[in-house]
């Protein structure tokens, strides 16, 4: 029996030492093994430090697309959502690292290439620390549950097959 | 003229390490001061690995950059192997190389297509430039992604390799997963080779001078892990020995540290001087495209020719990529045994960004007592400061915003270490009137 | 973690109303690792031991399983056509059956896949090489009967252990905590570094979420996400320190494992902080501040002192 092509793909963002920039990476494992066997067969998974536009531009016609990171210029613990085409346009989320792209930068290349971007949505919770070595900040704790929950409905959502 | 500080704010994105900053002090239409900050040293990391054995060291460099991970590993682990005798099999010793050219393939083809280009062209950012010249920006997200591809293969995982360790490699790769690769490097060799067009297509700025370069010098190779340390005016020194000739300096006015050569001039370092200084050892296919090209006069003297030298080298990292894999046999075992020894740990390899020095002194217990790490950002400072003090001028004239874009564009030239946003410096100019 | 109320001193006294739950611990194909940690609660065995009656603590090959049962946790992985039997025999005797550990829960010993390949050690560990062959396709308990609840980990830790048997007495829903990278290691079929190689590392202790990278590339984790909840981090670093496969470490080079990245992280400073090994923390960066200031004004390329020349012209 030979598995459906995938009809997610879940870019999952983040460092995991770098205390709240872990939290995306946290969700998903925590989120992955709740999923019903026939939701979790339509994923495909991957995980990137930093979002890169190849990832995206390779996202297949009539696949969805599904970025989780953590982000600043939100409450730390508060959870943000988007569809991409929205954060393509908009600019004031930001990655917490100095070598990447902003994510709307990565965004806006990706549907300049592509021609569109991938229907989906970014999923993303506020942090505030993000030293190496540091935990994970109070704040983005308490937002954790929050911030699966809507982990999980955006997956199980985009992971619906489409008659488009 | 008029008296008093000009200060302006400009948006920047804030980073880990600091925030991008120049402050000019005009006088008399010369530029007095050119106070650069753009790149802290990675004094939080010298710190951080004492008392660490060396592979834990190795694990904790990577993280001191996100773009060249590699080569801090590299240097760290050929001081460490240096220093205690070790000798790894030559199939490791090929690996590494053929990391290194992962690295160079990804950093390279990111900073021209998605940072400097859009420069060239007019463009505020790689967004803008993607929807007028798709393909352009395709290419180069398409060479940026075979070299991530490489680096993951050998390394576990695109940033921080997790697999290098003192004597060898954790895993080492089977033929076959290299070979799996080898579509892809050859297409990216491809694309290397127009980038050199596109790259040479691209109209500089008419800026030049006459700077003192340095970079590694090998025999028979283009350099990455071995080399003496050669300079444009005849400095030839081991690769441990780089405090003989550079040390760090504090510049007045901050925390910071620079490096200069002994005699306190500013040096640079990179695919510019790497070219100049080692074009010898190029592979033919990128010996071929430089002679083609007739560059290599301009890339000497222009910053803004950089772009080409990226190219070029782009030429040879995919090429050597490719004769690497096809002459590639696994090592018998993937690392070989070693004991740390006490003493002074050094060595010198080429980041993408240019010579990247470490130093480590290792104690009786084996472990790390103190460490000095040299970037090739923070020895570049001095020559950035030196060009911007001379190009300066030329842009005081114009109003703020613009002055910003172009001291902006020719401090990119140098693909230093800092945000790759389009808009990253804070720029302040201080009028000082003499009368 | 749960604490159980004691009961009051005074010899046999029992829970008035009914008889205590009668437990049982059995094992197929493992380590051990999860059964050990069950003993290692200690303390809180003995209240475990007035609560439930434990009345079966032995390898399910030895047939010694007498059952009924109301709980039987079960560790270890079925590998060979008589265990594939035994545990269906088993399942009819209990009202709950629990997998505990990796092996259980995940199937197969993934780590001595490879360990046809390593004659030592074959010879070193099994005195019978011939059944390291027969662990090539072990099963999960899950595959082979109904399981009511797992608890993963490997190995598992005691907490979660407790958590579950306090859930059962009290008739509440057990709170599971996080995953170790193990599972990860298990999912992609990667050879245990520890078991395989004597590696040391911080995986089973360590929350997953990176795929397990390091093990995957033949090396020990080294916490980047820091401990899960419930981690058994004195088991483990007791298993570094100890043997076996990794050879013995003295303390401080245990401690010192502990104190990466994550070490501030309070249950492994507390390993840091008893076994010593931190590494030592300078105040001031470990390089002496140069005496040497830098000259005045911009740099320039020449010793003239002027900004340079503008090559301009000359192109």
């Amino acid at each position: 029996m030979t598995a459906p092509p995938p009809s997610l793909r879940v870019l999952v963002c983040g460092s995991a030492d770098r205390g709240d920039d872990g939290a995306a990476l946290q969700a998903v494992a925590h989120v992955l093994p709740r999923l019903e066997p026939d939701v979790r067969v339509r994923l495909e998974v991957r995980r990137c430090i930093q979002l890169d536009a190849a990832d995206v531009i390779e996202v297949a016609d009539g696949e969805a697309c599904l970025v989780l990171d953590t982000v600043v210029g939100v409450e730390p613990g508060a959870v943000v959502e988007l569809a991409l085409d929205d954060l393509a346009d908009r600019g004031t989320i930001g990655p917490r690292s100095s070598h990447a792209l902003p994510i709307d930068q990565v965004l806006g290349i990706a549907r300049a290439v592509r021609g569109t971007l991938p229907r989906g949505r970014f999923v993303g919770i506020g942090g505030k620390w993000f030293g190496f070595g540091q935990v994970r900040s109070r704040a983005l704790r308490d937002g954790m549950a929050d911030f699966e929950g809507v982990v999980e409905s955006a997956i199980v959502q985009l992971a619906q097959p489409t008659l488009a | 003229m008029h008296a008093g500080d000009l200060r302006f704010q400009v948006q920047n994105l804030t980073r880990v390490e600091g925030e991008g900053s120049l402050h000019l002090l005009v006088r008399d239409g010369t530029v007095a001061e050119a106070r650069l900050q753009i790149f802290e040293a990675p004094r939080y990391f010298e710190a951080l690995v004492v008392g660490r054995t060396p592979d834990e060291v190795l694990d904790i460099v990577s993280r001191i950059c996100g773009i060249c991970p590699v080569a801090y590993q590299m240097s760290a682990v050929h001081a460490f192997e240096d220093l205690f005798g070790v000798e790894v099999e030559p199939a490791t010793r090929s690996l590494r190389r053929l990391l290194y050219c992962a690295e160079w393939i990804e950093s390279h083809a990111l900073h021209i297509y998605l940072l400097h280009a859009p420069d060239f062209l007019g463009y505020p950012s790689a967004v803008e430039l993607a929807r007028d010249h798709r393909q352009l920006v395709a290419d180069g997200l398409r060479l940026k992604q075979i070299g991530n591809r490489l680096l993951a293969l050998l390394g576990g995982r695109a940033i921080h390799p997790v697999s290098v360790r003192v004597g060898g490699w954790s895993r080492a790769p089977r033929r076959k997963q290299l070979e799996a690769m080898q579509a892809d490097l050859h297409e990216a060799l491809r694309l290397a080779r127009a980038t050199v067009d596109v790259a040479l297509g691209l109209e500089a700025p008419a800026f030049e001078r006459e700077p003192r370069l340095v970079a590694l010098h090998h025999p028979h190779e283009y350099p990455f892990n071995e080399g003496r340390i050669v300079s444009s005016d005849g400095l030839n020194l081991a690769p441990q020995a780089w405090g003989e000739a550079f040390h760090e300096v504090q510049v007045p006015w901050s925390n910071a540290l620079q490096a200069r050569g002994s005699d306190g001039l500013p040096y640079l370092l990179g695919p510019a001087a790497r070219l100049v200084l080692d074009h010898g050892q190029l592979h033919p296919l990128a010996r071929e495209a430089l002679d083609a090209s007739g560059a290599l006069e301009s890339i000497r003297r222009n910053p803004y020719r950089s772009i080409v030298a990226r190219a070029i080298e782009l030429v040879h990292a995919t090429a050597e990529a490719i004769e690497i894999v096809d002459g590639y046999v696994p090592p018998a075992e993937p690392a070989v045994a070693w004991e740390a020894r006490p003493g002074t740990a050094a060595w010198a390899t080429e980041a993408p960004r240019g010579l990247l020095f470490h130093r480590y002194e290792v104690g009786e217990d084996g472990k790390v007592a103190a460490a000095t790490i040299v970037p090739p950002t923070s020895q570049n400072q001095a020559a950035i400061e030196a060009d911007i003090a001379t190009f300066a001028p030329r842009v005081l004239d114009l109003p703020m915003d613009a002055a910003t874009h172009r001291l902006e564009q020719l401090i990119r030239a140098y693909d230093p270490c800092i945000s790759c946003a389009t808009h990253f410096l804070d720029l302040t100019i201080q009028h000082e009137a003499t009368t | 973690m749960t604490a159980l109320p004691a009961l009051p001193p005074g010899g046999e006294a029992r829970v008035a109303s009914r008889a205590r739950p009668r437990v049982g611990v059995v094992k197929f194909a493992s380590c051990d690792g999860c059964q050990l940690t069950i003993l290692d609660l200690e303390d809180e065995l003995l209240a475990l031991t007035d609560r439930f009656e434990f009345v079966e603590f032995a390898e399910a090959t030895s047939r010694r399983s007498s059952g009924p049962f109301d709980v039987l946790f079960v560790e270890g992985s079925i590998s060979t056509p008589e265990q594939a039997v035994e545990i269906v025999r088993l399942r009819a005797t209990t009202k709950l059956l629990v997998t505990i550990g990796a092996c259980a829960t995940a199937g197969g010993i993934q780590a001595l896949r490879t360990a046809a390949e390593h004659e030592a050690f074959r010879a070193a560990v099994y005195p019978a090489p011939s059944f390291v062959d027969s662990l090539a396709e072990a099963a999960p308990v899950a595959d082979h009967v109904t399981v009511d609840a797992e608890l993963r980990g490997c190995p598992i830790s005691p907490e979660q252990i407790l958590e579950l048997l306090t859930a059962l007495a009290t008739g509440r829903r057990p709170q599971l905590p996080d995953e170790a990278v193990c599972l990860e290691c298990k999912r992609r079929g990667i050879d245990c570094v520890v078991v395989a190689r004597g590696e040391p590392c911080l995986g089973p202790v360590t929350q997953t979420g990176c795929g397990a990278i390091c093990p995957g590339m033949g090396r020990g984790c080294y916490g980047c996400f820091g401990p899960r909840e419930g981690a058994n981090v004195d088991a483990l670093a007791a298993w570094f320190a100890d043997g076996p496969g990794t050879g013995g470490l003295a303390a401080a080079d245990v401690g010192r494992l502990f104190a990466g990245f994550t070490g501030a992280s309070p249950s492994f400073r507390a390993i840091t902080d008893r076994l010593g090994g931190r590494p030592p923390r300078p105040l001031r960066p470990a390089v002496a501040r140069p005496p040497e200031m830098a000259a005045e004004g911009p740099p320039s390329w020449d010793a003239s002192g002027t900004a340079g020349e503008d090559h301009n012209a000359r192109r």
